[in-house]
């Protein structure tokens, strides 16, 4: 049994990798990073207000939450094949795709949610930030989302990811991608609370009925 | 059944940070995908009243 040790590495397999990446590589590469960094830290927002104003989320903030994840999954694999060397435009493509597909899942919902209160004289559910509500801000980045991709797919080539050598920009990399995997981590645990054993959240949630089987479904 | 999503999606998170190849990470996606479709469309429909 022979080991091969002349193999090529990865990138010199990919011919979709500029020799000499420009800055609008490293951009691509960068940009996936703060979509799904973007997104954690909207999520943890979402988190702080159920904590200090005592918004429990309502099964469609939870959903529009999901369709968040969805985007940012989509962004970091992106950067996780740009780092192996082995994206290609046809994954770069492909990726891009993912996101908008959870960007249209996510404006449904929050549209949908929009037009719950959208009457004259509903006050929408839970508090206003900078004059919106979470969900019309929901609406917006996801809205942002599907322009900024459409963008980037315009110009694939040129903005094709290409990973910065050098431990910082690896170590910087990595601690953006598990922040947003630890927002996943939290949000399984705490819905895990909030709904307890049963099927769905409820309507208008008032607990955590994991640890009070009493509340109302 | 929003506790089974956020799993699905945490295992899709991990592959997808890994540079899994698609036909991990795109099954998982849609899995994902889904699930939060379905029960978007639960909420939607479980309370419609449609008798005018």
């Amino acid at each position: 049994m022979s080991t091969d040790t002349t193999a090529p590495a990865p990138e010199a397999t990919n011919p979709d990798i500029p020799a000499n990446p420009t800055f609008w590589n490293y951009v691509g590469y960068w940009f996936p990073h703060l979509v799904a960094f973007g997104y954690a830290l909207v999520i943890l927002a979402a988190i702080s207000t159920q904590f200090i104003g005592t918004d429990m989320p309502c099964p469609l903030c939870v959903l529009q939450r999901m369709a968040m994840m969805l985007i940012g999954i989509a962004a970091i694999w992106m950067v996780g094949q740009a780092r192996k060397g082995m994206l290609t435009l046809a994954g770069y493509a492909r990726s891009y795709g993912l996101m908008i597909v959870g960007a249209m899942l996510g404006a449904t919902m929050s549209t949908r949610q929009i037009e719950l209160h959208i009457l004259p004289g509903d006050a929408g559910y839970g508090d206003a930030v900078l004059g919106l509500h979470l969900y019309t801000w929901a609406l917006i980045t996801f809205i942002v989302v599907i322009a900024y991709s459409a963008i980037m797919l315009m110009f694939f080539k040129p903005t094709l990811p290409v990973a910065p050598t050098g431990n910082a920009a690896l170590w910087i990399s990595r601690i953006l991608v598990w922040a947003f995997i630890i927002i996943i981590i939290a949000n399984v645990v705490l819905i895990f609370a909030e709904e307890g054993f049963a099927w769905y959240l409820p309507d208008d949630p008032t607990g955590y009925r994991l640890l009070n089987p009493n509340l109302p479904s | 059944m929003d506790t089974i999503i956020f799993i699905v999606l945490l295992v899709a998170a991990i592959f997808a940070a890994k540079g899994s190849p698609p036909k991990i990470v795109v099954p998982l996606f849609f899995v994902g995908f889904v699930l939060t479709a379905f029960v978007f469309h639960h909420h939607v429909t479980s309370k419609l009243d449609l008798s005018f």
